[in-house]
């Protein structure tokens, strides 16, 4: 609802609270000239600019034992930690949601050590900004749809500081975020900070609309716990950040007082909170940091490979740590006696990290009328089975039920057992038979698995009546023939399936199916629990 | 550990005059979380109850308190210059290199306090071979890391539940057997690294391996505070504290000095402190009705109630020490059925009700 030219006037107050050490700021921003125009000025205004890549090794910015310099000058040198190479510069890194774990959780430490001057660039690739950096960033901005007519203003000019804040404002901050619903007491301590820098240069009152824009909309979004009736604070499932834009901001209940103040806030926070809400759909909820680097392969975490003996550059980069230790485990002297490093071929190690890939299960689960209720009982049973199993291993799992005229998603693909049971146990049965529909949704679920860098396994409950073909006509013979297209589909994709029959006496209806799909077969009745599990760790391996 | 109270009480008024560096928010002044902060206490009264797990949303002071739970304790005897922070006595339980010495005199150093970081290489946990040292001079040296460090105080890992999973086996064997062995690098070394793990986490990003739970004596719930009060009064202490926290601390020395007392006291005399049959009945009763695993759980029951009563200063465990530790010490040991996520609180209140009355 803010204009861009807000947004813009917004993004260089910005500029002024990040130098003057408010707190860091988030810039969602691709390439482009406002961001070009953004960061022209921050590097006026800073007194400079320290960037650092997402790829940047983190023993080199941790700082410590400089080994190669202490070696050559023959005594202790220790090259200087982040903090310190800093000075007073801001520290600015671009493509922030591509950060390993490791440079993650530096940052993450320097941060909490009182670093308050930074930038981390969010260029809207998958997975968003590690959620542990985000939360230790004051303010967030979006430099998207601002047009170069836009590109208007200075950056705001310090004045003098603040020494307090109000305590009405500061009140105003803590009754907005507990209404909001925002978790935590990070939010305002962020704020006032940010306030009380803001008054530097605004008035009370604007900086107080300026703070609940950048500070609270945010986080507004990310983790609103819509209040029902009662007052109760429900938790909203983490996964529908946008379920939680739509629903109306928390209401007071009758017992708590109502602050003029507060309103403000609120509705300063609520004015900005349209721009945030598609990009949230986006942006996602900052996954864990390393995502993005598991989904193409080259992440560096997981298991360390043992140090194998290798080839740099054809077997993998070169490990000199590693290296360096076999030798010096070997203790070489040469002629003299002196103990000196050879390094023979055989010392050589290469880096070789092997990241575990993490299974998603899809189920695809027949709740039609011809199911029958007792079978669902047991169709239910069975999953919870084996999602018991996948959690040790912190595996996915997703949910989709296909009944009446089409398939549904009823839990999207997610890490956490409780959301899954409740789900499952709420699962409506009854209704025709929708199996291509089912079949296909179940594809699509497997296929974003497997772009996030999961392996993936489909796995369809069914007893085969199949009776609405997939443009939902109610005609036995295409809904037969569609879901056998759907199958071979599946097939194609080489995603391994496995086909649970849920007839009550398991027969040929179902060998069809199974065939166009190349998946084996499980009969529903007589199936132990476990042998579930067993089932599809063989299909996987397959 | 038993120290006697006179002696226990001087070390308490040393620690005064001790220079402490860094400048932690202070204990006393945490807002709330009374659950977390009694739980912290209790295992550092009787660290056989083992580790704490606190899970809740960012930003709820976890380890805040953590790092203030260092400050607030009574200083350690350590030899000195060792490396793993032996204590003088007894005997047997100093580590090998203290044994080869002749001379070993003892300092006082606050309790330790180690950060391990997310995505902390294996290297700097156990330790490595020297580098510099054998380059320079051919020597293999062990470099220790951080469970070196931590021996004797506590190993503090935020955002446990991500973990990568050959960190977890490593600890689960550290906490195991109370010792870290290297074995690598043309290195052998084996030296004491028994330590308090403390986790924090946000449950809702995944789960911990049921070995790697069983590891934590009590977990806890934090959560944001519901009154409007409360959030406002975190606020200005926090905002007091970064101003200027030389001023802040000193204005809750007493109160954090008081804790430490407290520490001290219950320490000296948890011994002393009588367990009644009915109150050894209830716990197994308690412990059946939830159908927890072994016997384990009983028995971190009632050192936690045990502790909870020093704590409170009073002779005898009395039934709400048992109820307390009861919802720190049993929700996660409940996990039979790991779909249960949610109602196993829900669960232990109930049993709770039903069993102690």
């Amino acid at each position: 609802m803010s204009s861009p030219g807000a947004r813009w006037r917004d993004a260089l107050a910005a500029v002024a609270l990040v130098d003057g050490g408010a707190g860091g700021v988030i810039v969602h921003a691709r390439d482009g000239p406002a961001r070009q125009a953004w960061f022209r000025a921050l590097e006026q205004a800073a007194s400079g600019v320290f960037r650092v890549p997402p790829s940047a090794d983190v023993d080199q910015l941790r700082g410590g034992r400089d080994l190669l310099a202490s070696l050559t000058l023959g005594r202790p040198v220790h090259h200087q930690g982040l903090a310190e190479r800093l000075a007073r510069r801001v520290l600015l890194v671009c493509g922030a949601e591509r950060l390993g774990p490791d440079l993650a959780g530096l940052l993450a430490e320097t941060f909490d050590a009182g670093l308050h001057r930074f930038v981390l660039v969010d260029e809207g690739e998958v997975g968003g900004v590690p959620a542990s950096l985000r939360h230790r960033a004051a303010m967030e901005i979006r430099l998207e749809g601002i047009a170069c007519a836009d590109l208007a203003g200075d950056v705001p000019v310090t004045g003098a500081t603040v020494r307090n804040l109000p305590e009405p404002a500061l009140m105003a901050f803590c009754e907005a975020a507990m209404r909001l619903g925002i978790a935590g007491s990070r939010a305002e301590l962020h704020a006032c900070r940010v306030a009380r820098a803001a008054a530097a240069f605004y008035s009370l009152d604007e900086a107080v609309e300026l703070t609940s824009r950048l500070v609270l909309a945010p986080r507004t979004c990310a983790t609103a716990e819509p209040e029902t009736e009662s007052g109760e604070v429900e938790h909203a499932p983490r996964e529908d950040g946008d379920h939680a834009a739509e629903k109306p901001i928390g209401e007071a209940g009758d017992g708590m007082k109502r602050d003029a103040a507060a309103d403000r806030v609120i509705a300063a926070v609520r004015s900005a909170l349209p721009d945030l809400g598609e990009a949230r759909e986006h942006a996602g909820e900052g996954g864990t940091a390393g995502q993005l680097a598991a989904r193409r392969g080259t992440a560096r975490h997981g298991r360390p490979g043992r140090r194998k003996a290798g080839l740099p550059g054809r077997d993998g980069p070169l490990d000199l740590i590693g290296t360096l230790l076999a030798a010096a485990a070997n203790g070489r002297c040469n002629s003299d006696g002196a103990a000196v490093l050879r390094i023979a071929p055989a010392d050589i190690r290469i880096r070789a990290v092997q990241p575990r890939r993490r299974e998603t299960t899809v189920f695809a689960i027949d709740a039609s009328g011809s199911s029958a209720l007792a079978r669902l009982a047991e169709v239910k049973g069975a999953v919870e089975s084996v999602l018991a199993r996948s959690y040790a291993r912190r595996d996915e799992i997703a949910l989709i039920a296909f009944r009446h005229a089409s398939a549904e998603t009823i839990i999207p693909r997610t890490r956490s057992l409780a959301r899954a049971r409740r789900e499952l146990a709420a699962m409506p049965g009854g209704g025709a038979t929708p199996l291509a529909a089912g079949l296909m949704e179940a594809l699509a679920e497997a296929k974003r698995a497997e772009q996030a860098g999961n392996g993936a396994l489909i796995v369809v409950m069914t007893d085969g009546g199949a009776n609405i073909a997939l443009d939902g006509r109610a005609d036995r013979a295409s809904a037969r023939e569609d879901s056998l297209t759907a199958a071979r589909v599946v097939t194609a994709s080489g995603i391994p399936a496995v086909l649970i029959d849920s007839n009550p006496r398991p027969g040929a209806r179902l060998r069809e199916l199974a065939q166009a799909m190349n998946a084996r077969t499980l009969p529903l009745p007589r199936l132990q629990p476990g042998r579930i599990s067993e089932a599809l760790a063989e299909a996987r391996a397959t | 550990m038993n120290v006697p109270i006179a002696e226990g009480l001087r070390l308490a008024a040393s620690r005064s005059t001790l220079e402490t560096g860094r400048q932690t928010y202070p204990f006393a002044a945490i807002v709330g979380q009374e659950a977390m902060k009694r739980a912290l206490l209790a295992v550092t009264i009787d660290p056989t109850i083992g580790g704490v797990l606190i899970m809740g949303d960012r930003g709820t002071g976890k380890s805040t308190a953590i790092r203030a739970l260092a400050e607030v304790l009574p200083p350690i005897e350590v030899v000195a210059d060792c490396r793993y922070g032996c204590a003088p006595l007894p005997h047997d339980r100093l580590c090998q290199e203290c044994r080869e010495r002749d001379d070993l005199r003892s300092t006082e150093r606050t309790v330790p306090m180690v950060d391990m970081p997310l995505g902390v290489g294996e290297d700097r946990v156990i330790g490595s071979l020297n580098l510099e040292r054998a380059l320079r001079s051919g020597e293999k040296a062990y470099e220790p890391g951080l469970l070196a460090k931590a021996n004797r105080g506590f190993l503090y890992i935020d955002e446990v539940n991500l973990l990568e999973d050959h960190l977890v086996d490593l600890l689960l064997d550290v906490a195991a057997s109370g010792e870290n062995l290297v074995e690598r690098d043309g290195l052998s070394v084996r030296h004491p690294a028994r330590f308090l793990l403390v986790g924090s986490g946000n449950p809702e990003e995944g789960e911990l391996r049921p070995q790697f739970l069983d590891r934590f004596g009590l977990a806890v719930d934090v959560r944001t505070p519901r009154e409007l009060d409360q959030r406002v009064e975190i606020v200005m202490r926090r905002d007091a504290y970064e101003r200027d926290a030389a001023a802040f601390i000193g204005a809750w020395q007493a109160e954090n000095a008081a804790i430490r007392r407290k520490v001290v006291e219950a320490r000296a005399c948890i011994a002393s402190i009588a367990t009644l049959p009915q109150t050894v009945e209830l716990a197994a009763r308690l412990c059946m009705a939830l159908g927890t695993d072994g016997l384990r759980a009983e028995l971190v029951l009632i050192r936690t109630a045990r502790a909870l009563a020093a704590l409170d200063d009073m002779a005898v465990i009395e039934t709400e020490h048992l109820r307390e530790a009861a919802r720190m010490a049993l929700c996660h040991r409940l996990r039979r059925d790991p779909l249960d996520g949610g109602d196993a609180s829900a669960r232990v209140e109930r049993a709770i009700d039903e069993i102690l009355e």
